[in-house]
Formats: structure tokens, sequence, C-alpha cells
């Protein structure tokens, strides 16, 4: 499977608000998270998600088209 | 009729969380005493509000030990008491609510806690609460009632046994005069 | 079956593509205005910008309403339910006239009700209906609200007709066949919406029409307030049924298969027709008057109501699945990855589904009677419906239009892409606004409230801060209007791009299991009404006689009932009392 426009954008969509409830879940443990380290969080997994996506992307590709 | 058998445990497993579903609820309402706003309040003729024996002149009324009635007229904007006096009730108290509205449909929310009826022309909601500390609540009426909805508010004063005491005693004496 | 013909349906049916697309031009209008309210509303209660005055967000709060939940939608499903008879049935209306009357009539009566609202906003014009969607009695709007809503509802029932005599006519030449499954969908949501319109019709008709024009003096708030509900939670089925029969019908195709089982989508439909109205009174859990034991019965009725939206979550997914396999996907959750999340048709529905489980939830709170009274009419619940009828059936709908509208213009859709980043749009802002709204409503903050803050007081929530929740709100309303504004440039370019043979692929594959396997039962349409009809004669007989022999008579106001009423009336409820309080004495 193939990173595309269309992936990415689903990808962003899809993990925004785990990203901003990941503060309630937090608050359960009685652990203040701002919310500039959400959007890091956030900012982070995107960025691992794009470099995963481009060191094994392809390959997953060429097995199931 | 073919019912695929992953599908079949899925309709099991959806009643289960139904039915799991309505006994809590049911064991909320039956064992745990979470009674609902019903009919028990009666009704009441809104357009002789003033002359009523009770929502003539709203407020408290002590009615045994540590118990209290308190009586609210919901009208555009206010709550008599409410708004311009805080309604009080001691610590430590049930307190049974009988809340009516003079014009409109208004709503009757104590905020953060789940003391929160409709207050409907014509029917009386009544409803029992426990205040177990002192502090101070908010007020609101939660169900829109006209152009000044957002200024109707109020305050629950919830004293000191002693401070109400000698509060309640001052307005028993007021009354007399 | 669309089988035999490949040709667009606008070239099949012109005549219905012409009146398909006069229903949905008016519902886009309607969302675009009911949008653009939305967006002042949202920047004015959390204080970010006002333009309004408080007392005027009222106004836009009933258009807002009135606008997205009564226009947009029912015109959007009118359109849509015109579309399905004449392909599943594969014939034209039987009357091009009668189909033009009811649109006409239908456009009237949302103008008239739409003058009245916006009337408010032009101080000096005399006519306002500031009641918000809800229209509680003794709050009062012009007369014309009322006969606009009037009119609108009759024109639906007509519109009913028009589909119930297209299915007659068809019937005669296909005796002992299945009723096809788009066809069943629509007259079963018909029939329930009939049943359940009878409540609005008689409180508007007999009530809040006269006492309006001052021919009577007042009426029986709780009683009028009652036949609203009675109406208005069916109406949320109302709005639901295009959005479940497209992803039925129309989602399994889109992610390249077909659907799971046609005679499990009739057991739903039919469950919606027989459970959608005997539950209004789970609305009304914080009135009072009402005996506790009828909101039992309600809260018992609404919790297996949910059993049919868990099935099509089951449907729903599993057709996805299907597809997706056929498509190539493979491995535990991998095929995920292999549905066509490039068409903005597809993404636009999954992402509904996925908001309406998380609605779904907040649904169940809602419907538990004794949990309900921590979040009665704060901001919860208008974060609840906005993930139901503001995304699962709002985005559906929108989705739905990207396939469907190129089939009535006979042109290719304008822009993918922009479809695509239109409903992502769409999701995060809902995912933004309703979650803060949730928590929002959790601090007790209340709905319907121009103020973001009151005088005596503060609201606390336990993590992050109010001031957060405000800024979530807005932008995530900001956003939403920002879709709404991108779906509209999208279907106007489309309806003025160039004509194309195959704008777009209609075919609709046939369920894996067919309707043949299935009882001929569930096809007996007379006999699901009749049971339709019974449960809420019995959900409602006893409670209505309770309201109005308490609430001091048909018209209230503990004014005296006329007396050739009166004597009926007497004889009725002394019949009911009885009865009322046997009911009650075994619940309790």
């Amino acid at each position: 499977m193939r990173l595309t426009k269309a992936t990415s954008l689903i990808i962003i969509a899809i993990s925004v608000p785990i990203a901003i409830e990941l503060r309630t879940v937090a608050g359960f443990f009685n652990i203040e998270l701002p919310l500039i380290a959400v959007a890091i969080i956030e900012f982070l997994f995107l960025g691992l998600m794009f470099v995963l996506y481009g060191l094994y992307g392809e390959k997953d590709n060429s097995v199931s088209p | 009729m073919e019912i695929h058998a992953y599908e079949k445990l899925w309709l099991a497993l959806a009643l289960v969380l139904i039915v799991g579903f309505i006994g809590t609820i049911t064991y909320g309402a039956a064992g745990a005493g979470i009674d609902m706003i019903d009919d028990k309040g009666g009704t009441v003729d809104p357009t002789t509000l003033d002359d009523h024996p009770k929502f003539g002149d709203p407020g408290i009324e002590k009615t045994g030990e540590n118990q209290y009635d308190v009586y609210v007229v919901t009208r555009q904007f206010v709550f008599e008491p409410g708004t311009t006096q805080p309604i009080r009730v001691p610590e430590g108290s049930t307190v049974t609510f009988h809340v009516t509205a003079a014009d409109v449909i208004h709503g009757f929310e104590v905020v953060g806690t789940n003391a929160n009826t409709m207050a409907i022309p014509g029917q009386v909601a009544e409803f029992t609460v426990e205040f177990d500390e002192p502090g101070e609540y908010g007020l609101l009426c939660n169900e829109y009632c006209g152009s000044g909805h957002h200024v109707m508010e109020g305050k629950l004063v919830v004293m000191e046994q002693s401070e109400f005491d000698s509060w309640y005693e001052q307005q028993q004496q007021e009354e007399e005069n | 079956m669309a089988t035999a013909s490949q040709r667009t349906f606008v070239d099949r049916f012109p005549d219905e593509a012409a009146v398909v697309k006069a229903n949905f031009l008016v519902a886009f209008v309607a969302l675009g205005i009911g949008a653009f309210f939305g967006l002042v509303q949202t920047l004015h209660r959390t204080n970010i910008v006002r333009v309004i005055d408080s007392a005027d967000y009222y106004t836009m709060l009933t258009g807002h309403g009135v606008l997205l939940a009564i226009v947009f939608t029912i015109f959007f499903l009118c359109g849509f339910f015109h579309w399905a008879i004449a392909r599943s049935l594969d014939r034209p209306a039987e009357s091009k006239l009668f189909s033009w009357a009811w649109f006409g009539l239908m456009t009237t009566g949302s103008a008239l009700a739409a003058i009245a609202i916006l009337g408010g906003l032009v101080p000096n014009l005399g006519i306002s209906a500031d009641v918000l969607f809800t229209f509680y009695a003794p709050l009062q709007a012009h007369p014309i609200f009322y006969i606009g809503l009037a009119m609108f509802i009759v024109a639906t029932w007509l519109a009913g007709a028009d589909w119930f005599l297209s299915y007659r006519v068809w019937r005669k030449d296909h005796e002992g066949e299945r009723i096809p499954l788009q066809t069943f969908m629509v007259l079963t949501t018909m029939i329930m919406w009939y049943i359940a319109t009878i409540g609005v019709a008689v409180s508007v008709v007999f009530f809040l029409i006269p006492w309006s024009l001052g021919l009577i003096p007042s009426v029986n708030p709780l009683l009028t307030r009652t036949l609203f509900w009675y109406f208005a939670h069916p109406i949320v089925y109302f709005w639901l049924m295009p959005a479940y029969m497209m992803w039925y019908t129309i989602l399994p195709k889109l992610s390249g298969g077909r659907l799971f089982s046609d005679p499990l989508a009739r057991v739903v439909f039919l469950l919606f027709l027989l459970l959608s109205t005997p539950v209004g009174i789970h609305h009304q859990y914080l009135d009072p008057g009402i005996a506790e034991g009828f909101k039992f019965i309600a809260m018992t009725n609404t919790m297996f109501l949910l059993l049919p939206s868990l099935l099509t979550a089951f449907t729903a997914v599993a057709s996805m699945e299907h597809g997706a396999r056929q498509r190539g996907g493979e491995g535990y959750f991998r095929w995920l990855g292999a549905l066509p999340w490039r068409d903005p048709a597809f993404t636009g529905m999954a992402f509904a589904g996925i908001l309406f489980a998380a609605g779904g939830f907040s649904g169940m709170i809602n419907a538990g009677m004794n949990i309900n009274y921590l979040i009665h009419n704060t901001l919860w619940v208008p974060g609840h419906f906005h993930l139901t009828v503001g995304t699962a059936v709002a985005l559906t709908m929108m989705a739905g239009s990207y396939w469907l509208v190129p089939q009535l213009t006979g042109t290719k859709l304008y822009s993918r892409p922009i479809g695509l980043l239109q409903v992502t749009m769409w999701f995060i802002g809902m995912v933004f606004m309703s979650n803060a709204m949730h928590r929002a409503g959790l601090a007790g903050i209340p709905r319907r409230t121009a103020e973001p803050q009151y005088q005596n007081f503060d609201f606390v929530t336990p993590i992050g801060s109010i001031f957060e929740l405000r800024v979530q709100i807005a932008l995530g309303g900001t956003l939403l209007f920002l879709s709404v504004v991108l779906f509209l440039f999208n279907m106007l370019l489309t309806s003025l791009g160039e004509e194309s043979d195959r704008p777009v692929d209609e075919y609709l594959p046939a369920p894996l299991s067919g309707a043949e396997g299935s009882p001929r039962i569930l096809d007996n349409l007379t006999m699901w009404t009749g049971i339709a009809v019974l449960l809420v004669i019995l959900a409602y007989t006893l409670p209505v006689a309770a309201i109005i022999q308490n609430g001091g008579g048909l018209f209230g106001g503990g004014l005296p009932v006329p007396a050739t009423i009166s004597a009926g009336l007497d004889l009725a409820t002394t019949a009911l009392t009885g009865a009322v309080n046997t009911l009650v004495g075994v619940i309790a």
C-alpha cells in the first residue's frame, strides 16, 4: 500500500481525535498534558508514519498489489 | 433465512448489552434510589400562582428534623428565590424542591450536580436532594425561555447549621411582623 | 435492476431527475444558510467574534435548527427517495404534475416558516418565530410559522403517496415478486413518518395555529410538548433512514463489493418502523406531570432501538471488508488500506459511520434515565446530535451527493480531491466541536444560550480548561462551515460541467444473500403497520390522558374547557384514570 495524498489525509484525520483525547486519558492518571505536548506528539507520530512508509511502504505494495 | 455465524454472535452480544443497560438503569432507580421527576408534585394553576399558599411566597420551610421544603417559581428571567436572594439550605439536610413556572417552560439546573429538572407551567416538579457539606452552587435555566434566557441565573448556598438557623429564625420573625 | 441499462439516470428518467434536482437545490440552499448561522453562533457563544446581539442569537439558532434539521435533511430525503423509487422499481412516477405539486407545497411551507424566522432579525416587521426548533408553547411564534410547518408536513404526506402509488402500479405487473430493497426501505420509512407526524399535525393544527391566531386563549404546555416529542424522536429516524439506506445499498458498492444480507436490512428497517415512535417520552425524563412508569417504558423501548443500529454497524463494516477483499485486501486489519479512500463518496460515508458510533455511545448515556440528570439540556446534547444528525446524516448525504448528483446532471464530479478534503474537514471539525461540547456539558454548561459565562459562578472542568473547550468548539465550527462552502462550490461547478456519457458508475450489484431466502412475512407491510400503531397506542394513551386530565384539560391554563369537548372528555378521562392508577400501582 503506497502513501498517497489521500492516505495521508485519512491518517491525519483519524489520528487527530486520538491525539486530542490523549489528554483526557492522561488526566485519568492525574497527568496534566499541555496542549502543546499533544501537538508535538501528533507531529512526531505523523513524522514516524511517513518515515515508516518511506522505508517499508513500497515493499508492502509489491507483496499485495 | 440465512444469518452468518459472526452476525448471530454479534446479535447476541448486542442483546446482552441492551439488557445490561436496562439492568443498570433499573438498579439505579430501584437499588440506588435515584427517583425520576414524575407526577407526584401535582399541578397548580399558573394564572393564580400569587394566591397559592406556597408559591405565593416561595422559599424554604422546615418540615422536620433536618428536613426542608423549598418552593421555587421560575419566570422570565428570574428564579424566586435564587436570583435576587440565593436559595439557602443547611448542611447535612434533606431538601425537597417544588419547582414550577409562571409563564413559559424553564429549566432548573444546579450546576455541576444531577439536580436538574424542567419547570412547566401548571405542573410542579418535586425532587429531593441531600446536601452534605457547606458550599456554593450556581443555578441556571437550561431551557430556552426568551430573549433574556442567558441572564436567568442564581445561586444556591449550603450554609453551616448554626449560621442557617439564625438566618432562618430571622426570616420567620420578619414574616410574622 | 439497473443491469438492464447502463444509461445514466437522467437519460432514463429525465422528469424524475428534474424533481430530484429541484429537491436537492432547496436542500443545498438551506444547508448554506443554516451553516452560515452555525458559524455566527459558534463564534458568538464562545466569545471569539461577536457581530450580533445576544437577543438575536436565538433567531439565528431557530434558523440553524429549522433550516438544517428540517429543510436540508427532508428535502434531500425526498429527492433521494424519489430517485430510489424510480431506480429500484425501474419506472417513472405516475404523475409528473403530482410530483411537482408536493414539491411546490413543501417549498412554499418552508419559505413561510423561513420568513417568520428571519423576520425576527428585522425589528419593525412584527413577524418573528424565536421559538427554536422545538417551538415549546407558551413561547409563541407568528401564525405563518405554524402554517408553513403544517403545509410542509402535508406536502411530505403527498410525497409519500406519490411513492406508494408507484409501488401499487408496479405490484400489478409483478405479482408474487419481493419488494425491491430500496423501495421496501422507502415505504417502511414513510409508514413510520405517517404515524409520527400525526403528533405534530394535531399539535399544530388543533392547538398552536388557533392559539397563535387568538382563537383559543391558551394551550396545555405539557400536552403540546408531549405531542412534539411524539413526533420529534421518530423524526430522528426519518433523518437517519436515508443515511442507512445509503450505507446498505450504496456504500457496499462504493467499497468494491456488495451488500452482505438483504433480509437483515429488511429486518432492521422493520425494527425502526416498530420502535421509532413509542420512545418520544425519553426526551421528557425530567418533565413533571409524567409518571415514572411511562418513562421507564420509553427507556426500555429506546434501549431496544439500539439493536437495529448495532446490526447496521455490523453490516456496514462487513460489507466494507467484503469490498476491500474483492479489491485485493488481506490480513486482519490491512484490508482497511485496500478501501477506495480516494473516493470522497466512500470516505465521507466511512467517516460518518465512525462518528455515528461515537454518537451512539453518547446517545446511550442520554437514554439512561437516571444518568441523564447529569447532562439533560447541557451542551452534551448538541454535542450528541451533531454526531448523529450533523454527521451520520449530513455527512452521508453530502458524500452520497458526490455519487448521486452526477447521475442527475449527467456531468462528472468537478473535483474528487476537493471532495475528499471537504469530508475530511467535516470529520476533523466535528471531532473538535462535538468532543468539546460533550465535555462542556459534563461541566454543566447549558445548551441554547448566547452567553459563555454567568455572573454568579464559574464552570469547572476536571481536565484542561473551559477556555480551551471554547476554542475547540469555535475551531471545529469554523472548519465545518468551510467544509460546507467547499461542498456547495463543488456541487455548483459539477452542475455547470460538460455533459458526459457515463459520469459515474451507477450500477448497484445484488446482495450476497438475496431476499429469496427470507420469510415472506417481512414484506407484509399492512401487518407491520398494525403492530407499529398498536405499540404507539400502548405507549401513549395513558400518559396523554393523564396530561390532559391533570394539566388543566386540552387547552390548559386552568381555564374552563368548552362544554362540548369537556362532556366527551370527562367520560374518557374517568375511564382512563382508573386504568392509569392501576398501571402506576403495578409499576410502583
